[in-house]
């Protein structure tokens, strides 16, 4: 020992606490986060890594509450904050009164310069925005296929609206092929007409992690997609391009789904008022018709059969009167000419000719009747008869020109 | 009256809309109503059909 007296530990705890404390100003360090505590008390407990080395840190309740972004493991974040030597512990720590991500700053101007740009071009403007069917079929969805997004959407589907078709178009979702891959996957879906919306999106992440949703090659697919579409990019709070050009942003890709799916239970809800109403409207049009029926039927009995009956009666009883005046007539007529033929029949009754004087004059040799002298010769006998009586004769006389 | 089977749910939803309006609404003699209410019936069966359906169909595409 060369003299010095041993130090206590306090002693050279207190040294230490010094020398870092007094040598350390409020400083920004520049690390990953490789865990992250948000401890119920408020206060956040954090460890910053690099290749080498780590550092404790915490940003106490009062700081923490005001932080905006929420930090993940893995994020590049720099943090400003003090050294701070707990003597009790023997450690230290970094006091922190700042976190921000890594780069937020370029990262927030490239973002507003971008969006600038792209509305000029018009691809955020209210009239290129459609509407979405009310009850799509057939959804296609541009995420990858590995991706929470993807099970997010599917899972909400299989419990609102299961007979729905799902078609997807795989693209990365971060990194640098990621913009042109899910442009890409957009034409592929619109060109091809088969889905009735289309959803494109990725769960949480980074500013960084989400930027290819920010590119120029995505929002102008988007804008040139006939087919209405949906953005569902990150959580609620990320708001990128891409939800801007789209005809419909939905916070989460489950939002996505829950909004452009009906809810089967709420349709057969409907379909079931539907068939009710529909019975309800037949069975009131056949009440309808029926008390017509009745109303019709009681007041032709009531008043129009007897008034119709009394009215064919009395047509009955005129006619029959004029039939009987015709039959009279007509019989009268016929008695007329009855007797009229009678008196000339009368006139012409040879038993009546007899009467004034004529007789029937007949040849006895064959009883015919004899009209022309020229019959007879003298000596023939002839027979004559009376209107009374009858008498045979011989001619004695003949003139032929009388 | 039949359902093409290739009607959308989305028809299909809409022509019943205009049936229910056209039986309450207006007052067609009963021979159309009846007609009618035939036509909405076989299209709820038709819409009750498909939201019956189970499985989840989905398709991954090859890309590009």
């Amino acid at each position: 020992m060369s003299g010095q007296s041993p130090l206590s530990v306090s002693d050279i705890t207190a040294r230490i606490k010094m020398v870092l404390e007094g040598s350390l100003p409020s400083l920004w360090v520049r690390g990953e986060i490789s865990q992250l505590t948000r401890h119920r008390s408020g206060h956040w407990y954090f460890t910053l890594i690099d290749e080498r080395s780590q550092l404790s840190c915490v940003l106490w309740k009062g700081r923490a509450s005001g932080v905006t972004f929420v930090p993940e493991t893995g994020q590049m974040v720099v943090v400003q904050g003090k050294v701070v030597v707990y003597e009790r512990g023997g450690r230290y720590q970094f006091d922190a009164f700042e976190i921000r991500p890594e780069g937020v700053g370029e990262l927030a101007l490239a973002f507003e310069e971008l969006k600038r740009k792209l509305t000029e071009k018009g691809y955020f403007d209210l009239e290129r925005k459609v509407g979405l069917p009310r009850f799509p079929e057939r959804i296609g969805v541009v995420t990858s296929p590995e991706g929470a997004a993807l099970q997010d959407i599917l899972r909400v589907a299989r419990e609102r609206a299961p007979w729905v078709e799902f078609r997807v178009a795989p693209a990365a979702v971060q990194g640098p092929s990621a913009a042109a891959e899910i442009a890409a996957g957009i034409r592929l879906l619109d060109d091809s007409g088969w889905p009735d919306v289309i959803i494109i999106g990725r769960g949480g992440g980074s500013p960084e992690d989400l930027w290819a949703f920010n590119e120029e090659a995505v929002v102008k697919a988007i804008d040139a997609c006939q087919t209405p579409l949906v953005s569902a990019v990150g959580h609620e709070v990320d708001v990128s391009l891409a939800d801007l050009a789209a005809d419909l942003r939905a916070p989460t890709p489950s939002a996505a789904a829950e909004i452009c799916l009906p809810d089967r239970e709420a349709l057969k809800d409907r379909l079931t008022e539907v068939r009710y109403r529909l019975q309800r409207s037949l069975q009131s049009e056949i009440d309808e018709q029926r008390r017509w029926l009745r109303e019709y039927a009681s007041v032709v009995l009531r008043q129009s059969i007897p008034a119709l009956w009394r009215e064919e009666s009395q047509r009955v009883d005129e006619l029959a009167r004029r039939w009987e005046a015709g039959i009279a007539r007509f019989l009268e007529r016929r008695r007329f000419r009855l007797n009229e033929s009678r008196g000339r029949l009368e006139t012409l009754n040879p038993t009546n000719v007899l009467a004034r004087g004529y007789a029937i004059v007949r040849g006895l040799k064959a009883n015919e009747i004899i009209t022309d002298a020229a019959r007879l010769k003298t000596k023939d006998a002839i027979a004559i008869t009376f209107h009374r009586g009858r008498a045979e004769a011989e001619i004695t006389q003949l003139d032929e020109t009388a | 009256m039949s359902v093409e089977s290739d009607k959308t749910f989305e028809q299909a939803i809409q022509r019943l809309e205009e049936i229910v309006q056209a039986l309450e609404q207006e007052r067609p003699s009963l021979d159309e109503a009846l007609r009618l209410f035939e036509e909405g019936k076989s299209l709820i069966d038709f819409c009750s059909g498909k939201l019956d359906t189970a499985e989840q169909k989905l398709k991954i595409l090859t890309q590009q």
